[in-house]
């Protein structure tokens, strides 16, 4: 394995954007690892995905599945010891990973897009039917089955969605954004 | 609190709807003034700023413009729109080309400088502990509570003032206002398991039984959020945390402005406590029974203190004299 | 007027980025140099000995070495002009590396400022004056401050060499942090057992003075020559009645937090804080005693067989002269209740500092040496040491490395293992293990083999209680999983911070400081022990965080420093001083109050007029009083304003 220096380099430039701390100064002390709630369902630990930025290896990471399942609780933020903006790293690593639409195979990412698909259709989550699609979509279809009557029940669900008035601006908002996303990944 | 404009967000309207609720009667009774958004969209939330930075933003952004038509300050009282928001508005407003680019974006453009407060700080700035402890009528000394703030409310530390992300303490504050008797406990921030709730259902279910477990171990009854997510992952999902363990919980999860609404005299229906999947109000009921008989006890056993004060009092006073009148006696004598 | 100009090379360091060559045929064209040459080294043999064959072949009366830093070399090139005959004041030193080829890229540019900086030079040393050193007396006693074990060794050190030394200590005894310690690393020798006995050397020492229970409150003078005052802190206790004998401390019935067991018990409001106690005299702290707070009790003064208590003693200023003042003030251990609520914040019981500890693990210590938890004192099953708390953590504020930890967990696991039987499981959590002294490495490996002490790389991120156990969650980096492990004791290892009052301290002595309070020392590599502030020295972990046989060592090495220092009997000052113009003095005395040094008095003159004097051999040349005078009328030999206004001329006016 060759370190590369020149894909290291561009890390900062294209990548971390939005990250204010460079990743070089992680001693990979694992308090990030320690922290995290869903590391569990992780391929690699958030300390390890920090080593491999320092290598170079970002496509492996940008690929991986701890990237979209990080649930974003700033816990490691909040601990790190060299003060590195850990969470911050992982959320420009989802945003990239988007633009570039690499194909990752995880629920979550799933859950994403029905989601904001359901905001763009209806300016509001309609919460019923975001979670009706997200289990086609995943294709687990009775996810959460057992909680739905008792939800309607208790009036916690709103069968019948009205559109915002403000839908239409969010569905621009959203289909611009993803345009513009997309085509500069493919610039750069 | 002048211009002041209420974002509820999408889980505020519906599954939800308690802490909106709640949240109106306290703000209500507090005389604290405000406006809701007109025409407030979602703010996108956690899968927006994983998908895009600048969706996200504009998303926010738009939601800060229709705010601005009604006042200069925005809460959201779900901690996730809080952050989104207040992270929009702060680098909107500190970077002037960004806000060009997120204008871009929107139909008609941000211009204003909005700024965000969680539900909390409304509180405390609106109105303040001693105002709200000044309208207390409900006695809650016997309802054992512990404060779980979650990921968002007390981090990150330059977001929300405090004085550390481990330990915040505005949530403990405005409980003990209220009268309720707080438990310290070290999980304050630890998440429950946020949106992976629905995607990796096992490890949700496993944090949240973590926090449940911890609130017990502390000597609580009840948990105290502030966070819609937090309180479905808590309260809605705890007949499947019993299932997935074989555990026995049975935990209510109160929101914060349910507690402060119960202890200012308003009913559990009025607070909506019959929404909840574990049902808080025979907990509620007894606790506040519990908290005539407390009292009571409390006053006997001063009353009886103060008794035997006076005659301790008493005897001493005797001996003084006592002693005086000997010493009279003897110099008479001389 | 003849001016010699020499213009370095400096290998490349120079030369790279300024022609030298091309200077040094520029340089011979200015007025009133009369010889220019460029050399590759100056400061070289051979580079010195051609400046001084051109002192003594052309006459020279001014000299200028256009080349590094004054800070590098201008003694050594005034030493070398004074050799050949010159007055080494007649000398200027022009930066044209530091201030020049070092920070630009530009060559033609950068040699015509280096140009410009020569020019200054030569136009300064045009008007330079020649100066003569004074010489002052020297007083031979030393002062130390802190008798931990820094300080003893430094005081015994140049007590055996025939000075004078008093040792100022604001405990009641010496011993410092190391009296504290069970074992040492790496021999596990017991700390007290070697201690003591150069306590007691201390004591009894014909010259060494301990003034304990007291502190530093003001010092002036210069260096050779310092007044100091010390305040006598009031003990209400005569010690020199006082014997020892710990029966006011028994009978006492107040508690009082006890700072020698790390509070890890109490002690009471009368006390002496561990019975080899040098000297072994008791303290009343009077803010928890009853006598002092209610007017009630006074039984110690019942019971004293030796009449000694006196509660109306009151503290005292006494004044001592030194020449040589050495700093020796110790460490304190990082707050961690207080930046750490990820570890409980202090509220979990069964999660101790590193000192606390040692102290439990100490057969004189509050638990004669049991381990056991402080929730129901039973024996611990599973012990889990953190390290790296409070170092290396920039989150706390504590980036550097505290340098002793790793060792000192190492040796409180493998004593965990010795009190508590070889079954008790022991956790070490490390990010690196620093084991750098010698024999360091070594008594690692013992822990890990032969005391079974397992070593989990990674740090820990909470610590929660569960089910009467403390649960440490932390990571494996190496195996790259969570980990959890529940826990009965969790000892922190605590990192070192800079004794309590450290940076006032060095006010008071006009020192510096780093932003965590270690004091500066003069250069980090050549000069560690001595601080830019001349006769004051430093010896111990108040430099830096470090363990016992590096203190020691840098102990012995600053005793020798003072020894060059006080090895003369007078000392030669600089020349560089303020003097006033009292034609033109008018006596406003602001001069008097700006000095750090209190060097201007007030001078009466034959006409009966009052005007300002320096002290020649009190001024330290800093020039605060030349720019404070509102008349201008005081001038700082060898930067006189006129030379000043010179320089600037021959730039701006060029």
């Amino acid at each position: 394995m060759r370190y590369d220096a020149e894909v290291a380099a561009s890390l900062r430039e294209k990548i971390l954007r939005k990250v204010k701390t460079d990743v070089a100064a992680c001693y990979q002390c694992g308090n990030c690892t320690g922290s995290c709630p869903a590391v569990f369902t992780f391929d690699y630990t958030p300390n390890q995905v920090m080593r491999m930025l320092q290598v170079g290896l970002v496509e492996e990471v940008l690929c991986s599945r701890s990237v979209q399942l990080c649930v974003q609780c700033l816990t490691c933020t909040a601990r790190c010891p060299r003060e590195i903006d850990v969470a911050g790293v992982f959320e420009d690593l989802k945003t990239v990973a988007y633009a570039r639409q690499l194909d990752v195979p995880e629920d979550a990412r799933v859950f994403n897009k029905a989601f904001l698909d359901n905001v763009a259709r209806f300016g509001r989550l309609s919460e019923a039917f975001f979670l009706l699609r997200y289990n086609l979509a995943s294709r687990h279809l009775l996810n959460d089955a057992e909680l739905g009557l008792p939800m309607i029940a208790k009036g916690k669900v709103q069968l019948l969605p009205r559109k915002a008035r403000g839908t239409n601006e969010v569905a621009r908002i959203y289909r611009k954004a993803v345009e513009r996303a997309r085509s500069q990944e493919k610039v750069s | 609190m002048s211009g002041l404009a209420y974002y509820p967000g999408c889980s505020l309207r519906h599954s939800a709807a308690e802490f909106d609720v709640s949240t109106r009667v306290v703000l209500d009774a507090l005389s604290i003034e405000y406006t809701e958004v007109p025409d407030w969209t979602c703010c996108g939330s956690s899968p927006a700023h994983m998908t895009d930075h600048l969706l996200a933003q504009s998303l926010a952004a738009r939601n800060l413009r229709q705010a601005a038509m009604v006042g200069d300050r925005l809460f959201a009282p779900c901690p996730s729109c809080h952050q989104r928001e207040k992270n929009a508005a702060l680098e909107i407003h500190d970077d002037q080309v960004f806000r060009a680019e997120v204008n871009e974006l929107l139909d008609v453009p941000y211009e204003a400088d909005v700024s965000v407060l969680t539900l909390p700080e409304v509180l405390v700035q609106g109105a303040g502990p001693d105002r709200i402890k000044d309208l207390v009528k409900a006695d809650l000394c016997r309802l054992r509570v512990v404060p779980y703030y979650g990921c968002l409310l007390g981090r990150p530390k330059v977001f929300s003032g405090e004085s550390n992300d481990e330990q915040p303490v505005i949530m403990d504050v405005l409980l003990e206002a209220a009268g309720a008797d707080v438990r310290p406990w070290n999980y304050k921030t630890e998440c429950c398991g946020a949106s992976i709730g629905i995607p990796k259902a096992d490890i949700q279910r496993r944090l949240s039984r973590k926090v449940l477990e911890q609130a017990l171990e502390a000597g609580a009854e009840a948990v105290v959020v502030c966070c819609p997510l937090c309180h479905q992952n808590l309260d809605m999902r705890q007949t499947q945390i019993n299932v997935a363990f074989g555990t026995d919980l049975s935990v209510p999860v109160l929101y914060l402005t349910q507690v402060i609404g119960l202890a200012m005299g308003y009913s559990p229906e009025q607070m909506m406590l019959q929404k909840h999947f574990v049902d808080p109000r025979p907990l509620v009921a007894r606790a506040i029974e519990d908290a005539v008989a407390f009292r009571a006890e409390e006053a006997r056993v001063a009353a009886e203190k103060e008794a035997r004060r006076k005659v301790v009092e008493a005897a001493r006073a005797a001996k003084v004299a006592r002693r005086a009148a000997k010493k009279e006696d003897s110099e008479a004598a001389e | 007027m003849r001016i010699g100009v020499f213009i370095c090379h400096c290998g490349t360091n120079i030369a790279g980025t300024v022609d030298s060559r091309g200077l040094a045929e520029r340089a011979a064209e200015l007025k009133d140099v009369v010889h220019s040459e460029d050399l590759m080294y100056t400061c070289s043999e051979p580079g010195q000995a051609a400046i001084q064959r051109a002192i003594k072949e052309l006459g020279l009366t001014r000299v200028v070495v256009a080349a590094c830093s004054p800070h590098m070399h201008e003694v050594t090139f005034r030493r070398c002009v004074e050799e050949a005959g010159l007055n080494p004041w007649l000398f200027e030193m022009a930066n044209i590396r530091e201030h020049c080829s070092w920070i630009h890229t530009d060559m033609e540019k950068a040699t015509e400022k280096a140009y410009e900086i020569v020019k200054m030079a030569v136009a300064k040393v045009r008007v330079a004056e020649p100066l003569f050193s004074e010489e002052v007396d020297v007083n031979k006693d030393v002062l130390v401050i802190g008798g931990g074990v820094a300080g003893i060794q430094t005081a015994l050190d140049l007590a055996d060499a025939g000075l004078k030394v008093t040792i100022v200590e604001r405990r009641s005894t010496i011993g410092g942090v190391m009296a504290q310690l069970d074992k040492t690393f790496p021999t596990i020798d017991c700390s007290a057992c070697i201690l003591t006995p150069r306590m007691v050397d201390a004591a009894h020492h014909e010259n060494i003075a301990i003034m304990a229970y007291s502190e530093v409150d003001r010092v002036s003078g210069y260096v050779g020559n310092f007044k100091v005052d010390i305040r006598r802190k009031a003990a209400m206790v005569d010690w020199t009645k006082c014997i020892g004998c710990e029966l006011c401390m028994q009978k006492c019935p107040s508690q009082a937090p006890d700072v020698f067991n790390s509070g890890l018990a109490e002690t009471k409001a009368i006390y002496i804080p561990f019975p080899q106690a040098v000297p072994k005299r008791a303290v009343i702290q009077t803010e928890y005693c009853r006598w002092f707070q209610q007017g009630k009790c006074r039984v110690c003064e019942r019971v004293c067989p030796a009449g000694a208590i006196d509660y109306e003693q009151k503290e005292e200023i006494v004044q001592r002269d030194f020449g040589a003042i050495v700093m020796a003030t110790g460490l304190d251990v990082f707050p961690w209740q207080e930046h750490y609520p990820q570890y409980g914040g202090g509220q979990i019981q069964d999660v101790i500092s590193g000192l606390q500890y040692e102290r439990m693990l100490n057969a004189s210590g509050p638990t004669g040496g049991h381990v056991h938890r402080l929730s129901n004192h039973e024996e611990p099953k599973t012990v889990v040491f953190i390290q790296c708390v409070g170092s290396r953590d920039e989150s706390v504020g504590r980036p550097y490395c505290s340098s002793v930890c790793c060792m000192y967990t190492a040796k409180q696991a493998i004593l965990t293992k010795s009190h508590c039987g070889m079954d008790t499981e022991v956790y070490v959590f490390y990010i690196d293990i620093r084991a750098a002294g010698k024999g360091y490495e070594e008594f690692v490996k013992r822990a890990q083999t032969e005391y079974d002490v397992k070593y989990v790389r990674g740090r820990v991120s909470k610590l929660y209680e569960e089910g009467g156990k403390v649960m440490v969650r932390g990571v494996d980096t190496l195996l790259g999983e969570q980990v959890e492990v529940p826990a009965d004791l969790v000892v922190l290892a605590s990192g070192i911070t800079s004794a309590d009052g450290a940076s006032s301290l060095a006010q008071t002595l006009n020192i510096s400081y780093d932003e965590y309070g270690f004091y500066k020392e003069s250069h980090p590599k050549l000069r560690p022990v001595e601080t830019n502030t001349a006769g004051v020295f430093l010896a111990g972990a108040c430099q830096s965080p470090k363990d016992i046989p590096t203190s020691v060592a840098q102990a012995s090495g600053t005793a020798a420093k003072v020894l060059v220092l006080l090895a003369k009997d007078k000392l030669k000052t600089s020349p560089l001083i303020a003097t006033v113009d009292q034609s033109r003095c008018v006596s406003c005395w602001k001069c008097l109050n700006v000095c750090p040094f209190s060097a201007p008095e007030k001078q009466e003159l034959r006409d009966g007029s009052t005007k300002s004097h320096v002290i020649e051999t009190v001024c330290q040349g800093c020039g605060i009083c030349v720019a404070t005078c509102p008349v201008n009328c005081i001038s700082l030999k060898g930067f006189t304003t006129d030379s000043v206004i010179d320089q600037i001329e021959e730039v701006l006016l060029a």
